[in-house]
């Protein structure tokens, strides 16, 4: 069990404590859950702007030469074609094709390459990837910095107004989505990468962790409204976007959890022979469910059809937007027919009907 | 309701210290650990129940907890508006968001019950 003294604590942690955050540990992290109501943040981040404290994810840089071939042999998605300045989503496998981590990849220049990696999979995520660059003997070197690097995300409709106050007109304003761009805060380069894990626009500030807390205050001075990790949830899982860990383990491969876009077979990376074999033998795929009544489907909770087992739930929660319970699970794929009848078991003796449904649950007016 | 006047358990209920219809809720310490409470599922009224059965069931964004009766009784009301405001309660877990009431069994046994400083000094026990 995780003690409080064991816990990693970002450069915010004294913000989050001062402003009555609960803190709870997530991810060798002691994180703030909410600040008081995380309907209202979930809320906040739909309608306005939120403010996360995303510092305990993981930043590993690749450069040299030849850093565009050493990602491709790391990650799924074939990057050759990424152009700089740009971001996409991919994820790193094992070689039985089976996912380690999905993580985000951002190309400054053809030389300079970030990939984004989650908080608890980062050392093992660096592990399996300074293994590939060893085998791989490229004119190009991985450098894991996630101590040199705060990140705070700023996600909502109106991120644009809360970092015009902050920022001022600048080069920021032309940034398109899957973006990211080099600027400086406070003396320091701050990386401006238009990302996040809400459904929501937005942006993720990469910085040094000595400004981080001014940048905080400023943007909450700016009308940003500090949103905790329980909202955060909320807001992905209404957008279907998987939780690393949870909607797939190690014994998940990337086409069981919608995460084929991301594979390229055309090129050689960790995993990729074992992948072509797994795409043609899937036998369980996530769905999204609709459940009846207010009860909600938990994380692990078994999904039946006509009484027998044929999956269970990864994520269930209540939507705050659409105001009633909603779920991921995974099931067998003769089941995952949108329109699909089942049921889930909500505790000893219930159960409640389920619907398969099209995901995402929620998807922002573009 | 004034919580030093209130008998409380160690499953986080708080129950009237007399009479022979009791209102119960969750304690403060409860409604706070849960936090947002998206909806309570209460029995059909009557119910009848041992000291420690289940009375309800209590949605929160962060889990679904049981609620269970502090002594032996019979449920006899619950709280229904708490069906279409479940956040009452966060707000206000001594007054507006009491759960349900229950009419104590001749037999039912108040002696384990814990007076306020008995169950803040669980709380922190436990924390």
């Amino acid at each position: 069990m995780e003690t409080s003294t064991d816990l990693k604590r970002t450069p915010l942690y004294d913000e989050h404590v001062a402003a009555g955050a609960r803190m709870v540990p997530f991810g060798g992290w002691s994180m703030p859950v909410h600040y008081g109501s995380q309907i209202e943040e979930h809320h906040a981040v739909r309608r306005d702007v939120g403010l996360f404290d995303v510092s305990h994810m993981g930043q590993v840089f690749v450069e040299g030469p030849q850093a565009v071939e050493l990602v491709n042999r790391i990650v799924t998605r074939d990057i050759t074609s990424l152009p700089d300045g740009a971001a996409c989503y991919g994820a790193l496998c094992r070689e039985d094709g089976t996912l380690i981590d999905d993580l985000f990849i951002s190309r400054f220049t053809f030389d300079r390459i970030l990939i984004v990696v989650n908080a608890s999979t980062y050392d093992g995520d660096v592990a399996a990837m300074k293994e590939i660059e060893a085998r791989a003997r490229l004119n190009a070197k991985l450098i894991p910095c996630a101590e040199k690097w705060a990140m705070i995300a700023v996600q909502g409709p109106n991120w644009k107004q809360v970092c015009l106050k902050v920022f001022g007109n600048g080069d920021w304003e032309q940034v398109e989505p899957l973006r990211i761009f080099s600027m400086t805060y406070g003396g320091h380069e701050l990386l401006f990468s238009t990302t996040g894990y809400t459904g929501e626009a937005g942006v993720e500030l990469i910085c040094d962790p000595s400004v981080s807390p001014k940048l905080w205050r400023e943007l909450i001075a700016a009308g940003g409204r500090p949103c905790g990790l329980a909202a955060r949830d909320t807001l992905r899982l209404e957008s279907g976007m998987n939780l690393s860990g949870q909607d797939f383990t190690a014994t998940n491969n990337p086409f069981e959890v919608r995460m084929s876009w991301i594979v390229d077979l055309g090129k050689e990376f960790q995993g990729r022979d074992a992948l072509a074999k797994l795409k043609e033998t899937v036998t369980h795929r996530q769905v999204g469910l609709l459940t009846e009544g207010r009860r909600i489907p938990r994380h692990l909770a078994r999904v039946l059809y006509n009484g027998q087992p044929v999956g269970e739930i990864t994520s269930g929660g209540f939507s705050p937007t659409l105001d009633r319970p909603i779920a991921m699970a995974l099931v067998a794929t003769a089941q995952t027919k949108i329109g699909t009848e089942l049921e889930v078991e909500l505790g000893p003796g219930a159960t409640t009907k389920a619907t398969v449904v099209k995901l995402p649950f929620y998807k922002r007016a573009q | 309701m004034d919580a030093k006047s209130l008998l409380y358990t160690k499953s986080h209920e708080w129950i009237e210290p007399a009479g022979s219809k009791r209102k119960i809720g969750i304690t403060d310490f409860a409604q706070g650990q849960l936090g947002d409470i998206v909806y309570v599922e209460f029995p059909k009224t009557p119910k009848t129940l041992a000291a420690g059965d289940e009375a309800c069931v209590i949605e929160s964004c962060k889990a679904t907890a049981s609620v269970y009766a502090p002594v032996a009784g019979t449920i006899v009301a619950v709280n229904s508006p708490l069906t279409t405001s479940p956040e009452k309660v966060n707000q206000s877990p001594l007054d507006e968001g009491w759960l349900f009431e229950l009419e104590l069994d001749p037999s039912a046994d108040t002696s384990a019950l814990l007076d306020l400083a008995a169950y803040e000094k669980f709380c922190k026990e436990e924390a």
